[in-house]
């Protein structure tokens, strides 16, 4: 579960951050999906994750595990009506950042088929990959990959053809380049009409400059055009879908080509609509989790209440417990010696050996960490100069005086003195949460 | 990662605030020692102690979320924090009794006009669920505007990135309680 949880948000790290990243953890997560055989309806969530993973990190090129909130928040706002391709282009350097991808995952492919053959095609495309342009590299591909398609469809491994299949199908217009081949799998690929996302590769590749195979590629996906747009979603171009599945491909306009489930409706609202509400409940999830007594809520609303609840509770807890400091402290000068040397270590709570640390591993750190104490921490933010300011600024703002500019010197023997005292104990003693990984 | 809950954000989030406290009570020193004012009144001295526990919560999480901007934003301008309104509690739960109410209604009147006919039964269940979803979306919506409020830096953002910062500020809240009632306790004790 927790292993699952922070799949999930890396997946939403991959959707969000938008970075070109190492494609190396989604193409182990690719191939782990493509050896998979099983349906999507029995396996649990991780492997429609990873699809989504794997073919959203086509178009972000991003598996970093570490979610920017920040860069979620941006590319939240961003979202909506296309207003989310403006980011993405930014951040990837015209699509080079999924080239890596591109090659690996059709790579991975072709071990996948066990197909000689076909991985020489496809070991010779890649060798001829930095040289090439971008439209015939992965027509070279996908027309490789085609071949292996053409095989490897009759042995009904569901989970990686379809994704092979999509991308075969996407190269298969400028196949060109790759030798002529090309246009015997394009024909080919005309006959498999099981597939309605390959439609969306041909319409995006559709600008490709290859004549043979761009007139077969446009019959081929008028073809399949009606029976395949209403699956494209392509404005809001999200990344995850439970049970969804997406493809790499995103040469120009860095769609995401999301499978509808069985009997839902594929409009493009519904299911950006679809995505944004599992996105919602996901995050209802994790809240759940840590706000006491929510496990047998279900509902927005009921649970939104609740979180309300807590934050107030919480906030007024800060506001009682300040007015209480405030009272025992006429002076406002935290005894610190004092209360380091005394009470804070008697302090109660999960020993340190139950998280594994010990305190002989945080001296050394904290003893590092001294040196650097005044100039400003490991935030980076925790400056004294930061705190002057901001208590200027609010103090001066109440009593209209000024602030004095130094700080004690006293004030940093003590605090030295004081730290080495807080390396033997335990300040936090709670274990980091589940699900909740920053 | 740094979770709200590592030693190193308690300790990160310790020392921010003996810096931010050491720092007002040097202004209080001075102030008095120059102009003879008076000592900070309580509210004054709770207030102190609240901003420079919320700036050291701020400043310890580090770039990882939206709301610590917002909450160095409010404080380095000298703006007063307004207390909360205590209507919206009682709001919150008129709406939630509110919504009890109209789901029995539409209970009863759904299983009252289940007995004149069938056909038009599922017509009429279905607007009343209708109903009831668009209710629930009301509320929904309202009490979106209010977790707005309550989380610092809140307003710009959208619903789903709102709760991801909620997750994160309820985190550190809590963290940030807890080491206020060690604080307390310890003065206390010495």
């Amino acid at each position: 579960m927790d292993m699952n949880e922070s799949g999930e948000k890396g997946m939403e790290g991959n959707a969000s951050s938008g970075a070109a990243g190492i494609p190396v953890e989604w193409e182990t997560q690719f191939s782990a999906a493509a050896f998979s055989c099983a349906p999507p309806q029995q396996q649990p969530q991780q492997v429609p994750m990873m699809d989504s993973a794997f073919a959203s990190a086509g178009l972000w090129a991003s598996t970093s595990q570490a979610m920017a909130l920040s860069d979620v928040g941006a590319m939240s706002a961003a979202r909506g009506g296309g207003g989310f391709l403006a980011p993405v282009p930014g951040f990837l350097p015209q699509g080079l950042g999924h080239f890596p991808v591109d090659s690996g995952f059709i790579e991975r492919a072709a071990r996948a088929s066990c197909f000689g053959g076909g991985g020489g095609g496809v070991m010779a495309a890649t060798a001829g990959y930095g040289a090439a342009d971008h439209q015939p590299m992965n027509n070279a591909f996908s027309g490789s990959s085609e071949a292996l398609l053409d095989h490897q469809r009759k042995d009904g491994n569901d989970k990686g053809e379809p994704e092979l299949g999509r991308n075969g199908h996407d190269g298969v217009l400028s196949s060109e380049a790759a030798g002529g081949d090309c246009s015997s799998k394009g024909t080919s690929d005309s006959k498999k009409r099981r597939r309605p996302n390959e439609v969306m590769g041909g319409d995006q590749v559709q600008s490709a400059n290859l004549p043979a195979d761009s007139a077969n590629e446009s019959v081929h996906s008028k073809d399949k055009g009606e029976e395949s747009s209403p699956a494209t979603t392509t404005g809001p171009g999200k990344s995850k879908g439970k049970g969804a599945k997406e493809t790499s491909e995103s040469q120009k306009e860095d769609y995401i080509h999301v499978r509808a489930r069985r009997g839902q409706a594929t409009n493009n609202h519904s299911l950006a609509e679809r995505l944004r509400r599992e996105k919602i409940s996901e995050r209802m999830k994790l809240l759940q989790d840590l706000v006491p007594g929510c496990s047998k809520v279900t509902g927005k609303a009921v649970m939104l209440d609740e979180i309300i609840n807590y934050v107030q509770s919480l906030q007024r807890q800060v506001e009682f417990l300040s007015m209480k400091l405030a009272t025992v402290n006429p002076r406002l000068d935290l005894n610190i010696e004092g209360l380091l040397s005394k009470d804070l270590l008697r302090f109660p709570g999960v020993p340190s050996s139950s998280l594994g640390f010990s305190p002989e591993m945080m001296h050394p750190q904290l003893q590092l960490s001294q040196p650097g104490l005044i100039q400003g921490g490991a935030a980076g933010m925790a400056n004294p100069d930061v705190f002057r300011r901001i208590m200027q600024a609010q103090l001066s703002a109440k009593e209209g005086s000024q602030m004095p500019h130094a700080l004690n010197g006293s004030f940093s023997d003590v605090v030295q003195m004081a730290y080495p005292s807080l390396g033997s104990q335990d300040l936090s003693i709670r274990p980091s949460q589940d699900g909740f990984q920053m | 990662m740094r979770g709200p809950n590592t030693k190193a954000f308690q300790q990160g989030f310790l020392k921010n605030m003996i810096l931010s406290l050491q720092a007002c009570s040097e202004f209080c020193i001075s102030s008095s020692a120059s102009g003879g004012a008076a000592m900070m009144s309580l509210q004054q001295r709770k207030y102190a102690i609240k901003s420079s526990a919320d700036i050291a919560m701020a400043t310890a999480r580090g770039r990882g979320a939206r709301w610590p901007q917002a909450v160095l934003a409010s404080s380095s301008s000298p703006s007063r924090r307004l207390s909360k309104p205590s209507s919206s509690p009682g709001k919150k739960k008129n709406t939630r009794v509110c919504k009890k109410i109209v789901r029995r209604c539409l209970h009863t009147w759904r299983r009252s006009r289940g007995g004149t006919g069938g056909a038009s039964s599922l017509a009429r269940t279905r607007t009343a669920m209708i109903c009831s979803r668009e209710i629930a979306r009301r509320l929904v919506r309202k009490r979106t505007k209010v977790l707005r409020k309550m989380i610092p830096g809140g307003e710009l953002l959208d619903e789903i990135s709102l709760l991801h910062e909620a997750v994160d500020y309820v985190a550190h809240l809590h963290a940030q309680v807890d080491v206020l009632r060690r604080i307390s306790n310890a003065v206390q004790r010495g």
